[in-house]
């Protein structure tokens, strides 16, 4: 009944997506204002239908309802409710159906909350976002149906893959597409531009909110997912540039110089067609994304499907929509009015640089990506493209831009100073100078790049201090003057603060763990100990232990520190029964200047009781993800920002029954 | 009904949300200009507020007022020939209207016909497994098994029971670990359950003989040195090891603390031949007539044996089932599917044996065909405890004429230790059975194999 | 300055940036892609010591000496010629033999393959039987999922 309701409501949903699309468009056609606004009942009636199927999904995932083919191959009773609910999405078909709920959902806050948006260009946007809708379910509903049944039905399920069976990689995915879909409507809004032929700043105000919450969602969502492969797969890295990696970072890079060249549009009607562009490449870029897991061209540790047909499907949805609106760029691009002059070193000129390294930093990561790929479809060799490539070319592009970043706010719009923006940041370089001679000196020699690279971390995170100290006189005028002043500043300029030092946070915490990890891989009997990062670590033994779906070794450990201090750790190995895979359960210890990180190994054959152990300390480690919550924060303080509620026109509010009249 | 009563009920509150705007009177919609306007105004202030604050100077100000003053002036230029907003023609719009509500009902409701499967009921696990499901299928059975050992993982018995089942179902793994957890609770080794252990791992490594299942098979002998199964896989395990001599000299052990009858002997004989061996000189082979379930696996030579007799004489249940899982295990899949499938159209009329047939299709991947209703499948050997052992003997003294039953009855008691009660269960079904010689044979192997 | 030097300019500063990362990335793709080889590649193809490859096959079954300290050795196999490896650390979740590996390392002048990193890859023949053969019954096949890890030394960058 239940699975039999969801897939009626998944059907009706596309049913609705093919009205959402065509109605509002002939609507903004013929300027018919009923038409326009079929557009957002439909979107909000596509977004409840999806919710409702979805949570008939999720209701099948948790009674283990296993006359449901998704459910009887991804779960299985005896799994813990997190992971039955988290399973909905831990499979292609509800991972899919879930990509449409966002999708939906996005369409949905438009209708509802864009009273400030012309009827025209809203009714555009939600026939272009319901369109992408019908791919979609179309896609979900010929190829991946969650709600295909068994009959008989298996006893129990197969269960979900061990490795997703992790709170971190539980909600990793619908961030992720949260980000991946959000973009989308960046690009719905680009289409639909392009189809009025206007872009201008009233266009920019209005798409920067999803841009920016839709950057917020795919930042949070690569994070937990580099957090997942660091204390789950027990090799204490935190970013492998896997190809599923990297496809997540393509569509963020240029999601970020979307987020920032929309900023020009903005404030000086300026990069409108690169704005436009940018909008649908890194919606582009997303979709790639999504090809490249969901076709099993790459095998990853995330790719689920491994499926030639869906993969195809992906490929045409993929070229229908980024070609289509490429041609429609081609064509109507050239007609869109150029914006405002400025010289090169200026706010513009800045965030043109930005956009500048970020595309290109992205390029290269496509190259990297899918170099290989294209390399065995031609010449049959196979290569890997890993970490060394990606060291060569991504560093040394985002060097500059790292540098560059604090000095680009200090630059005034239109024609900058650099001299006075370098004078403003004085204080900021005497600390860098003095950090970096500090690091040097604290390292005892060594390599002259890392103090460097201390360097330009602590200017990334003293700069955007420095620049918000500035506008509020800190330190200049009495200390009430300055509160006040504190008070006024916009938000998106505090928000603007805090994602720029999180960016400084992120680059301090990789540069320590870079350089100053510690590693021992040792043999440890019960009762033997190690020194490492100047704790004492005792291996107590290891048990069998029985959890609800598996069984583990545990090790236990011991840490002593210099002061005396003692506290236990306990670091396992997984067998999860039902599939027979192993899994490693690190132990983590999180001070504040670092982990202590311990991976248990093979069982020693000879030595009773003894195991390989892996053991790490890794500096700074949590701070690589301490920065990302700043850049989400940053850009959530910055969606608060009034710019983003006001822009309806007074007339709006004019109590009329009459037949619309323009009043101009 | 209920169900399409719901899709209606849905379909026609979608039909009426989407069409609302074309059901309403018009409202004034502001145009474009408008919204250009307010957002140009709101620069206007930014550029004040910003100025106030001295984050620009009077200059920049002026410029920035400027453009904007600009912009706001040439405000419309485009727009000379656009539409202003409003409802353009009723008729259209009804016309759409219709148009979408029957787009609605038709493509909903005939989408839903062809993907959709109306009739299946849902089938939550818990209320699948609770004790009111009368006749629970052996998957079903093992999950409701479970679930007990889920709560009381303590319980040896229950370990012990559902192993067979998941050998039976193909889940080795499981078995294995069920046995593991045996060895844990029972005190003593028992050498069986270490050679069922063995037996298992060897399955779920798809016939090699690792060093685990080494270990558990000379525990078991080392118990119970006259025990023929660790053996045949000690030799098993030197064959793929490389070194026949010391396979056969397992092999010939085996062989000389035989029973004279045992229905493998020619199997093993013909193992020893072809690892280059003499069998000893044994008394006059079984007739050979079919591998019985205890379980010898079997390689190349031996399937081909057991192939042709089967061809010969087909009417052996386990011995197709048997080779199809040995097909499986050897990776051919085709044979594997066309032994099921001779099985099938030789035991056609038979459903507890067709649930078989189907249950081994599911499990090795081929797509089941006529299904067998569920209600047959209880019958079919299923290991039970406590209380589905009461049911099984409940309904076999209502209706005695399952021979199957009866046997898993004993069976089932013996694994609880229950001996007695497995003699007299043996014994009526002897009396059900009395004019059936093949069934009295059955019975009487039964009785022998449990040691009664 | 004029909108025609600003735009030359900027266009400039474009094919800077452009020509920079495509010198950055013909130079990496020279000097830090790594080749994949099969066992029987690398004793027919002569790979030369030092060069930094990778090998993947199955592991030998029976080739696994671990459990007697940090290193481990094994033999990689393609069913026709085996390389004998090397490795210190720990091995990924699911290395077994006789299933598929990819190490990635330097072969040494004894013939031996010295790896730094050992990828375990989920194939088909190593899901449990029966799962896999429900997945293949309906065309779902699933097996790329989540069935391949790694250990590398230092790759955490």
């Amino acid at each position: 009944m239940i699975a039999e309701i969801g897939q009626f409501v998944l059907i009706l949903a596309l049913v609705i997506a093919v009205i959402q699309t065509a109605v509002p468009l002939v609507g903004a056609h013929r300027s018919d204002t009923a038409l326009m606004r079929v557009g957002s009942t439909a979107a909000i009636a596509q977004f409840i239908l999806l919710l409702i199927s979805f949570s008939a999904l999720t209701y099948l995932f948790v009674t283990s309802d296993f006359s449901v083919s998704t459910v009887a191959r991804n779960s299985h009773s005896a799994k813990p409710m997190l992971y039955k609910v988290s399973g909905v999405w831990g499979n292609h078909e509800g991972s899919m159906l879930l990509w449409a709920l966002i999708l939906a959902f996005f369409g949905a806050t438009v209708a509802i909350f864009s009273r400030n948006l012309p009827a025209g260009l809203r009714a555009r946007v939600l026939g272009v976002q319901a369109s992408i809708g019908v791919a979609f379910l179309l896609f979900i509903t010929l190829t991946s149906n969650p709600f295909t049944r068994l009959s008989p039905a298996p006893a129990d399920g197969q269960g979900l893959n061990p490795l997703l069976q992790d709170p971190g990689l539980a909600f990793h995915p619908p961030f992720l597409y949260a980000g991946y879909v959000g973009f989308s409507m960046a690009f719905s809004f680009a289409v639909a531009a392009l189809i009025e032929g206007r872009v201008d700043e009233a266009w920019a105000r209005w798409v920067r909110p999803w841009t920016l919450t839709a950057w917020m969602m795919l930042t949070i969502g690569i994070s937990l997912g580099s957090w997942w492969a660091y204390y789950e797969l027990g090799w204490g890295g935190w970013w492998f540039w896997d190809p599923v990696e990297n496809a997540s970072l393509m569509p963020w890079l240029s999601g970020t110089a979307l987020l920032h060249s929309a900023i020009v549009v903005e404030k000086r009607g300026a990069l409108r067609t690169w704005t436009v562009l940018l909008a649908i490449l890194t919606f582009g870029l997303s979709l790639v994304g999504t090809f490249l897991v969901r076709s099993g061209v790459l095998t990853s540790v995330h790719a689920f499907a491994v499926d030639p047909e869906r993969g195809v499907f992906i490929l045409l949805i993929l070229c229908f929509f980024i070609g289509g609106a490429l041609l429609l760029y081609a064509w109507r691009a050239p007609t869109l009015k150029a914006g405002g002059i400025f010289a090169p070193v200026s706010r513009e000129g800045g965030i043109i640089f930005n956009n500048l390294i970020l595309v290109t930093a992205c390029a290269t990561v496509f190259v990297g990506t899918l170099y290989p790929l294209a390399l065995e479809a031609v010449t049959g060799e196979k290569i890997s493209v890993g970490a060394p490539f990606f060291n060569a070319t991504f560093v040394p592009l985002f060097i500059p831009l790292l540098i560059a970043l604090p000095i680009g706010p200090f630059l005034a719009w239109k024609r900058g100073d650099l001299l006075g923006a370098m004078q403003r940041l004085i204080v900021p370089l005497g600390i860098v100078i003095v950090a970096i001679i500090a690091t040097y000196v604290l390292q005892n020699g060594g390599s002259i790049l890392v103090p460097l690279a201390i360097g330009l971390a602590f200017w990334l995170i003293i700069g955007p201090m420095a620049e918000t100290a500035f506008r509020i006189k800190f330190l200049r005028v009495p200390f009430s003057e300055t509160l006040r002043r504190a008070a006024n500043l916009p938000r998106s300029s505090w928000g603007m603060m805090v994602a720029h030092l999180g960016v400084g946070v992120t680059v301090l915490g990789i540069v320590a763990i870079s350089a100053w990890r510690v590693e021992q891989i040792i043999v440890m009997s019960p009762g033997s100990s190690t020194e490492i990062a100047g704790v004492t670590l005792t291996f107590n033994g290891a048990k069998q232990r029985r959890g609800p779906n598996y069984s583990e070794d545990a090790g236990s450990f011991t840490v002593t520190e210099k002061s005396g201090r003692a506290y236990p750790m306990e670091a396992t190995k997984r067998v999860y029964t039902r599939q027979s895979m192993p899994t490693t359960e690190t132990g983590i210890h999180y001070y504040f200047d670092g982990d202590l990180y311990i991976a248990l190994g093979d069982r020693h054959e000879e030595k009773a009781g003894a195991y390989t152990v892996r053991i790490y300390f890794n500096p700074l480690a949590p701070w690589i993800w301490f920065g990302t919550l700043f850049m989400f924060f940053g850009g959530a303080i910055s969606l608060t920002d009034r710019r983003y509620r006001i822009g309806a026109p007074k007339k709006a509010k004019v109590k009329s029954k009459t037949m619309g009249v323009q009043a101009a | 009904m209920l169900l399409w009563t719901v899709f209606a009920a849905l379909t026609l509150v979608a039909v009426i949300v989407v069409l609302w705007p074309l059901l309403q009177r018009s409202r004034v919609a502001p145009s474009r200009q408008d919204f250009d306007l307010a957002i140009y105004k709101d620069q206007l202030r930014e550029v004040e507020r910003d100025l106030e604050r001295g984050v620009i100077g009077e200059s920049e100000a002026k410029a920035a007022r400027t453009e904007i003053y600009r912009k706001i002036i040439h405000l419309g230029d485009n727009e000379a020939g656009a539409k202003a907003p409003g409802i353009k023609s009723v008729g259209f719009n009804r016309a759409v209207g219709v148009g979408v509500f029957a787009l609605i009902f038709g493509a909903a409701f005939g989408s839903y016909a062809i993907i959709g499967a109306p009739g299946l009921p849902g089938k939550p696990f818990a209320e699948r497994i609770s004790d009111k499901n009368k006749n629970p299928s052996l998957d079903e059975l093992v999950a409701r098994v479970e679930v007990h050992l889920r709560k009381n993982p303590g319980d040896a018995r229950g370990w012990a029971i559902i192993a067979p089942s998941y050998m039976r179902l193909g889940r080795y793994n499981d078995a294995a670990n069920a046995l593991q957890q045996v060895m844990r609770l029972e005190e003593k080794p028992d050498p069986d359950v270490l050679s069922s252990y063995g037996e298992a791992l060897v399955m779920a490594n798809r016939g090699a003989v690792g060093e685990d299942a080494v270990k558990a098979f000379k525990e078991a002998v080392r118990l119970n040195p006259r025990q023929a199964t660790p053996q045949y896989y000690l030799g098993l395990a030197e064959l793929q090891a490389g070194r026949k001599d010391a396979a056969v000299a397992y092999w010939v052990k085996m062989l000389k603390n035989a029973p004279r009858n045992a229905p493998w002997r020619s199997q093993i004989e013909a193992d020893i031949r072809k690892a280059g061996g003499t069998p000893p000189a044994a008394p006059a082979p079984a007739a050979g007539k079919a591998a019985s379930d205890d379980g010898v696996p079997d390689i190349g030579q031996m399937i081909a044996n057991l192939a042709s007799r089967l061809e010969e004489d087909g009417n052996n249940l386990d011995g197709w089932l048997m080779l199809a899982r040995s097909y499986m295990v050897q990776k051919k899949n085709s044979d594997a599917r066309s032994a099921l499938d001779k099985a099938a159209a030789r035991f056609k009329t038979d459903a507890a044996a067709l649930e078989k047939i189907n249950a081994a299709r599911k499990a090795y991947g081929f797509e089941t065909q006529g299904a067998a209703s569920l209600d047959e499948a209880a019958g079919n050997g299923i290991p039970d405890i406590g209380k589905m052992v009461t049911g099984l003997a409940a309904r076999l003294e209502k209706d005695g004429k399952d021979l199957k039953g009866w046997l898993m009855l004993a069976r089932s008691y013996m694994v609880q230790k229950r001996s007695s009660d497995a003699k007299a269960a043996l014994d009526k079904a002897a009396g059900h059975f009395k004019t059936d010689a093949k069934a009295l044979e059955k019975i009487r192997a039964a009785r022998k194999s449990l040691g009664l | 300055m004029t909108r025609k030097q600003r735009r030359a300019t900027m266009i400039f500063a474009a094919l800077g940036t452009l020509g920079l990362a495509v010198g950055l990335v013909l130079f990496a793709l020279n000097d830090s892609i790594v080749f994949f080889h099969s066992p029987s590649d690398v004793l027919e193809k002569k790979v030369e010591t030092g060069k930094r490859i990778r090998l993947g096959g199955l592991v030998k079954e029976g080739s696994v000496k671990r459990g007697r300290g940090t290193t481990i050795t094994f033999a990689v196999t393609d069913m026709a010629k085996d390389i004998p490896v090397q490795y210190t650390g720990v091995l990924p979740d699911l290395f077994r033999e006789g299933q598929g590996v990819v190490t990635e390392g330097v072969m040494n002048a004894k013939g031996t393959f010295i790896a730094d990193s050992v990828l375990a890859k989920h194939d088909e023949n190593y899901m449990p039987p029966e799962v896999a053969a429900s997945l293949k019954k309906d065309g779902h096949w699933q097996g790329g999922r989540g069935e391949d890890e790694a250990t590398r030394k230092g790759a955490g960058s």
